[in-house]
């Protein structure tokens, strides 16, 4: 009984501060960005490092999240096949 | 072959050919902004790939309202599948603003408003796969995650319209409702193209994961009727 009042509460806490913390660190943060960033590019072809590097990084995790994908779902099919050979092998 | 096989395969053949061709647009047909020179060219793979996350994460909410609803688990295995989907997307936009913001603003990082929304969404759903991988199995942990992903879509709107409502140094809206952006035409045709292209990557990533999801869910089923016998 006790666990059942404490997990609701405890879940409305976590939620409360979620909403909090999404509203008020940004409007505590706004009063001082503006003043330390720059937003002027002395020498544009100076940032091709930074352009080669986006698209490296983009690339290599998509490959890198279907290589995962396509590891994952060929060990699977192997594992059911095993399992429903065990099922099959269970029922004789 | 089964429908959903030719689905992915047709989206995978497309995305593959869209993505060759958006390349070749960015780094040679489109023309050099004139301010922020070569970096800019970094907004055609982080506006998009920071609306595919939104659209990940409102598929989240949808697939919890869903499971909530229903109780199936063809919603739970929607509502995990786009939140995994939409981690790895908002990984990447984290990443690629971080890597514009340099040489642009001169600093990796800034406490502002956009940004800051943006790191607190990506903790929210890295908790709800967290949720995903400690909590019990079955209805228990859905039920748990499906809260989270309602509770955390909350923060998609606040993302969005950071730059409205707060004081910032990020560039305004691009894309959806709030966009007032100016944009050189071939640019925001470019920009529409790159965002349809990485929305379909986005919808051959999600069957390809749905389908995952489904073949591990049918392992731990035969799993718990072959292991009481070991």
């Amino acid at each position: 009984m006790k666990g059942l009042v404490i997990r609701p509460l405890i879940m409305l806490l976590v939620v409360s501060a979620m909403f909090l913390s999404s509203a008020a660190i940004p409007a505590m943060a706004q009063s001082d960005t503006q003043d330390q960033v720059a937003t002027t590019v002395s020498d544009p072809e100076a940032n091709l490092p930074y352009l080669f590097a986006v698209y490296a990084v983009t690339w290599v995790a998509f490959f890198a999240y279907l290589y995962y994908l396509s590891q994952r779902q060929q060990s699977l099919r192997r594992e059911l096949e095993e399992l429903r050979e065990a099922l099959v092998e269970r029922d004789r | 072959m089964a429908t959903s096989m030719i689905i992915k395969k047709g989206l995978f053949v497309i995305t593959g050919a869209m993505m060759l061709v958006i390349l070749y647009l960015i780094f040679i047909w489109v023309p050099t902004e004139k301010n922020l020179g070569v970096s800019q060219r970094i907004f055609y793979f982080h506006v998009p790939i920071a609306w595919v996350g939104f659209l990940a994460f409102s598929f989240v909410l949808v697939g919890s309202v869903g499971y909530l609803w229903k109780r199936t688990s063809g919603w739970d295995r929607l509502a995990y599948s786009a939140a995994e989907l939409g981690v790895l997307f908002t990984t990447l936009m984290l990443i690629t603003g971080i890597l514009w913001a340099k040489p642009v603003w001169g600093v990796w990082w800034t406490w502002d408003p956009r940004l800051t929304t943006s790191l607190i969404l990506w903790l929210i759903y890295v908790a709800y796969l967290m949720l995903r991988a400690y909590s019990p199995k079955g209805d228990q942990g859905a039920r748990y995650a499906a809260v989270l992903g309602i509770a955390g879509f909350i923060d998609v709107p606040l993302v969005y319209m950071s730059i409205v409502w707060w004081r910032t140094v990020h560039p305004q809206a691009l894309i959806g409702p709030a966009a007032t952006g100016e944009l050189d035409p071939s640019m925001r045709l470019l920009l529409m193209i790159s965002t349809l292209t990485f929305t379909l990557l986005f919808a051959y990533l999600l069957v390809d994961r749905v389908s995952l999801r489904r073949n591990e869910e049918e392992v731990e089923v035969l799993r718990g009727l072959i292991e009481p016998l070991r």
